[in-house]
């Protein structure tokens, strides 16, 4: 089953360190998600506000959703990682999934459909291929369509080693990511103390912000 | 217009420390704005990078683009299909020009003969 285009999203904007909104629409509900620098800094659902707005919105099925430039929310209620909210909105979801409803909230008008064959997305557009993400001991928290997981889980090994030996060259601090481009999307591998997380995507994302 | 050409005509950009260059017949090309790096730390770093994209084919990753995003810094890699390869360090500051640092990367990787 794909995942829920508003949840996709979301990590592909936290993912990139980018600032937006996501305005959230159903027929009875309306809501905001604000991503500032890759952080989720607030929500809001109806009356709702802070993380229970944000699982609110990911609980979703059906609706719609648009992507909007970053204007700063009337209040920042939400601190914690983006990585345990996605995580504890996917448990909350799986505890609470009964609806036959399959989907989330997709793109708005601003934003085609996201496509479910296996091919490239349309330009502009990225689709979220596998994700492994691991605590900083290196123990697997969340595994999604990985077909080598201990391959993946030697590749952020890898890096980490990599990442050392380089900066051991320069003075370039501490590490946070690698970006790797290859002609069919894009790959992010992120070591920290308390996270490795790997996020496999096809296509490009737009040139906007 | 060759690859040194390019460079010269390209940068200094704001946020470029350096640049490293292996051309298609192996010789290494290099050049420090700053003093935050020296030519032989850009040297190293490049054989470094060169041998972790390399690396990534284990993994059945082939890249055409790498960055990797330090606190500081961010080492950005270019890699043509002959061999030949750039590398741009950049601080991580405001104002960094990180749209024409991709324009740059891009032409480098179109350009006819390196």
């Amino acid at each position: 089953m794909p995942e829920p285009a508003l949840k996709q999203m979301l990590q592909m904007e936290c993912l990139g360190h980018k600032s937006s909104v996501l305005e959230v629409f159903t027929d009875k509900l309306r809501g905001r998600l604000y991503v500032c620098e890759g952080a989720i800094v607030h929500a809001e659902s109806g009356s709702l506000r802070g993380e229970v707005a944000l699982y609110n919105l990911l609980a979703l099925r059906g609706g719609e959703f648009n992507l909007l430039p970053f204007t700063e929310p009337s209040a920042r209620t939400i601190e914690s990682p983006w990585e345990s909210l996605l995580m504890e909105a996917a448990r909350l979801g799986d505890e609470g999934r009964q609806s036959s409803e399959p989907e989330g909230p997709q793109p708005g008008p601003t934003q085609p459909p996201p496509r479910t064959e296996p091919a490239l997305p349309p330009p502009g557009q990225v689709r979220i291929e596998e994700v492994v993400l691991c605590s900083g001991a290196g123990e697997v928290l969340h595994e999604w369509e990985s077909k080598s997981l201990e391959l993946r889980l030697r590749l952020l090994e890898q890096v980490e080693q990599q990442a050392m030996q380089l900066s051991g060259l320069a003075p370039v601090g501490r590490f946070d990511r690698l970006e790797i481009v290859t002609a069919e999307g894009r790959i992010v591998c992120q070591v920290q103390a308390d996270r490795r997380l790997f996020v496999r995507s096809a296509g490009s994302p737009a040139q906007a912000s | 217009m060759n690859a040194e050409e390019f460079l010269s005509q390209r940068l200094p950009l704001p946020g470029v420390a350096a640049w490293a260059l292996r051309l298609a017949n192996s010789r290494i090309l290099s050049h420090c704005y700053t003093d935050w790096v020296s030519p032989d730390q850009v040297g190293q770093a490049l054989s470094r990078l060169v041998l972790s994209a390399d690396g990534f084919s284990y993994h059945g990753i082939r890249p055409t683009r790498v960055c990797w995003v330090f606190e500081h810094a961010r080492l950005h890699l270019a890699l043509r299909s002959d061999g030949a390869c750039l590398a741009l360090f950049v601080e991580n500051r405001p104002g960094a020009a990180d749209g024409k640092l991709d324009e740059l990367l891009a032409e480098f990787a179109g350009l006819a003969d390196v």
